[in-house]
């Protein structure tokens, strides 16, 4: 890409690369010191704070596509757009029960794909275990391409220079310091996000008032503002639901329920929830700027980035920068950590490790998370566009886990068959309507099909599960 | 077409502005007392 065409001067996005990567390998190495045993390593030692706990769930929640897609919903969708995305948000908050509930019936548990074998059984566990891998891979491969595409289009950096900086940088500080190091690096992540946003936000409305800006859009696109913008409301739904799916499912938010102090878990989900919920509206807004400051929009996908430089020059542009790392690395290191527990407890150990103890496993959860992150990078170098557009896929798979997680997480009455039945039709029926009806639909029918096996499940379902099977695992002793 | 009206546009960027910078402020505050009192992790 030209020079002329970056927001950033390469040579300061190089720096700026520099000094952010030696400083989250810096950190991650000093708090791995609290990472050497599998406790550590895995679920920081089960003590986190509420400070902490909520920043984790903020900055890994924040991907880059929260600061970069935003502007672009908002710009195509309008108000609805920023609504829709801010959804995502309901996750968090319908955590918040269930994150209590993890901490007090599994004590000493590491993963959802843990709870999925010791609630449901092999099948289940078998099923589980490919969607949440499919899941987590491809959300790993689309943050590592966007980080990739993001810092050549930002600051002129080649997108296998900066897709390969950005994931070694995480996987070295992630195969340090463990879950200690992600949830350190979060809380800094995302405050300098908040503050990045908040700064560009307001930098913004002392340029043009917000008057000024919704009179544009009367006039211009009053489409942007139209209350019943039908596909919009579509979009609100679907984003809801994945949302909802990818967090109720995922070890990323189970490692972290089990990392929290028992009476911090539900507290800091749902202050993550309030957190979280105005930063598509805030990025979003800029997309809406755009217009009334007359800015040429040639790209929309960089919008947000092309107002906040436009407002605020170079230091908007090296702003942006670092709101954009940080995004990325405090996802992909979550993934990476979530992950390689999930590899290394339910395929590793049973597989070539069944009698290992905590301290062989600790060691193994290094190497796994080395070859998750070399898998990533050979998956990421073609730079094949499509690949990234797989993670909506998802959208189907984990929407269909969320009713078997839920009732499984509280019913003793939760069927292991319907929970079988729930996830593999439901799949399968949401992934047909999101070929054949339409992408915002697939999370919606695999939902539904899930939610109406897993009620007729529980209802016809004679067993009674025994909540003391889960408490009594702990792995590696 | 009916439009959001302007106080909607108006209150929900602000509020958002405002509810980011509560967050950041909340967090810090959340850290110090975490520090000064029960464990940090």
């Amino acid at each position: 890409m030209p020079e002329a065409a970056t927001i950033l001067d390469p040579t300061l996005g190089w720096i700026l690369l520099a000094l952010f990567g030696v400083g989250w390998v810096s950190l991650g190495i000093y708090w791995g010191r609290k990472a050497k045993d599998l406790e550590g390593f895995m679920v920081a030692g089960r003590n986190v704070g509420l400070a902490l706990g909520t920043a984790t769930a903020v900055a890994t929640w924040i991907t880059s596509n929260t600061t970069m897609l935003a502007p672009q919903f908002a710009l195509q969708l309008g108000i609805w757009g920023m609504l829709a995305y801010s959804t995502a948000s309901i996750g968090l908050f319908l955590f918040a029960p269930l994150a209590r509930r993890i901490r007090a019936i599994m004590p000493t548990g590491y993963t959802s794909v843990e709870f999925v074998r010791l609630r449901y059984g092999k099948v289940a566990h078998a099923v589980f275990l490919v969607i949440s891998l499919f899941y987590c891979l491809t959300w790993m491969v689309s943050m590592a391409m966007a980080g990739g595409k993001l810092l050549e289009i930002l600051a002129g950096i080649p997108y296998v220079y900066g897709m390969s900086v950005i994931l070694a940088v995480c996987v070295i500080y992630t195969l340090f310091g463990g879950l200690y190091a992600v949830i350190g690096t979060d809380f800094i992540q995302s405050v300098i996000i908040l503050i990045g946003v908040v700064v560009v936000a307001v930098a913004v409305m002392g340029r043009i008032s917000l008057e000024d800006i919704h009179a544009n859009l009367v006039e211009k696109r009053p489409g942007l503002l139209d209350v019943l913008f039908p596909a919009a409301i579509m979009a609100l739904f679907n984003n809801m639901l994945f949302g909802i799916g990818e967090i109720v499912h995922s070890n990323v938010w189970w490692s972290r329920a089990f990392a929290m102090r028992e009476d911090v878990g539900r507290k800091a989900y749902l202050l993550a929830g309030v957190l979280w919920l105005p930063i598509p509206v805030v990025a979003g807004f800029l997309g809406l700027a755009a217009p009334a400051m007359d800015i040429p929009i040639t790209s929309p996908d960089v919008v947000g980035p092309i107002v906040a430089t436009e407002v605020l020059g170079s230091v908007g542009a090296i702003l942006v920068f670092v709101v954009v790392f940080c995004s990325l690395a405090s996802s992909i290191d979550s993934l990476l950590a979530a992950t390689g527990d999930v590899v290394t407890t339910e395929v590793v150990r049973p597989l070539f490790m069944p009698d290992a103890n905590k301290k062989q496993l600790r060691i193994a959860a290094g190497f796994v998370i080395a070859g998750i992150g070399l898998v990533t990078w050979l998956v990421c170098l073609p730079n094949v566009g499509t690949l990234a557009t797989v993670l909506f896929f998802a959208g189907p798979l984990v929407g269909s886990a969320i009713f078997p997680i839920v009732t499984g997480l509280f019913w003793a009455r939760a069927s292991a068959t319907a929970a079988v039945l729930a996830m593999v039709l439901g799949s399968a029926g949401g992934l047909v309507a999101y070929f054949e009806l339409g992408w915002y639909t697939g999370a919606l029918v695999g939902t539904g099909i899930s939610f109406a096996i897993t009620m007729v499940g529980a209802a016809v379902g004679t067993g009674r599960f025994d909540w003391n099977r889960l408490a009594a695992e702990d792995i590696g002793s | 077409m009916i439009l959001f009206p302007e106080w909607f546009f108006v209150g929900l960027v602000i509020g958002a502005v405002a509810l980011a910078a509560l967050g950041a402020i909340t967090l810090l505050g959340l850290l110090i007392r975490d520090w000064s009192g029960r464990s940090v992790w």
